[in-house]
């Protein structure tokens, strides 16, 4: 009762501020609209995606093995996209300010 | 005249350059609401439109065009933050503008190529330089535009991923 309890309010906030960070990330690759924001905005989408997995488990929507399959699947994605934005700041992201230096 | 239509005129007035977003949070309207009093208020001169970078921004009819796009990027923390530092320190290198402000160069160029275009800075000696063109209205504009938090919260977010990226 208390495990289910506590599990609950760790996916509420997990949840909510998933969807908090990944509203920001949307709304800065906006702004850029370059690469590497694309795909940090895609990497915080992966770990919103990765909060909602724990509330599909818990509400009976998943399976515990997909649930399992797709949290970790997320993980390679999330780490996949970081390193792709870090690797593409310094050959697309580069676009502006080239003459001001 | 709706009380809505005052607050939502009201609420221009006191924060010129809002976009629309904003306005529909602010003041816990639903959009289409904002759209028809904002259509009204429009009709009879007492509010100005503006599309600018990609958004919708309100202002009160005395601003002109280049006071709007002023106000409109001075919202932005890190751009108010950047003139702020040209007005205290007169023109710059702009490698000693991104030292000061605390930012990666790939924010400082970003936001000034944008000020740069809406004629708020201008670039000297090829670019070697960045100055403020009108000292006395930027240093008034940049008094009346207020960033809310979640303006505040993007342009932070923007200057951690770009120092992270560089």
């Amino acid at each position: 009762m208390a495990y289910t309890l506590i599990l609950g309010v760790l996916l509420a906030f997990g949840t909510v501020s998933a969807a908090g960070i990944l509203g920001v990330g949307l709304a800065a690759f906006i702004q850029r609209r370059s690469w590497p924001y694309l795909l940090v905005a895609l990497a915080l989408a992966a770990l919103f995606v990765r909060a909602m997995t724990g509330v599909g488990y818990m509400t009976g929507g998943l399976s515990l093995e997909a649930h399992h399959l797709l949290e970790h699947g997320l993980d390679i994605v999330m780490a996949a996209l970081v390193i792709a934005a870090v690797l593409s700041a310094h050959t697309l992201g580069d676009r502006i300010g080239g003459e001001i230096r | 005249m709706s009380g809505t239509r005052d607050s939502i005129e009201r609420h221009i007035r006191e924060d010129p350059g809002v976009h629309f977003n904003e306005l529909v949070r602010a003041l816990d309207l639903a959009p289409g609401q904002v759209q028809y009093h904002v259509r009204k208020l429009r009709r009879r001169s007492a509010v100005v439109t503006d599309e600018l970078f990609g958004r919708t921004h309100y202002y009160p009819p005395e601003y002109d065009e280049w006071e709007r796009a002023a106000l409109a990027l001075l919202r932005r923390e890190t751009s108010a933050e950047i003139v702020a530092t040209l007005l205290d320190e007169g023109p710059s290198r702009p490698v000693d503008i991104a030292e000061s402000v605390g930012i990666a160069r790939s924010t400082l160029s970003w936001h000034t190529e944008r000020l740069v275009e809406a004629g708020l800075l201008e670039k000297r000696y090829d670019g070697h330089q960045l100055a403020v063109v009108d000292a006395d209205r930027t240093a008034e504009l940049l008094d009346t535009a207020d960033p809310r938090l979640p303006e505040r919260l993007v342009d932070r977010f923007t200057r951690l991923v770009d120092a992270l990226l560089e």
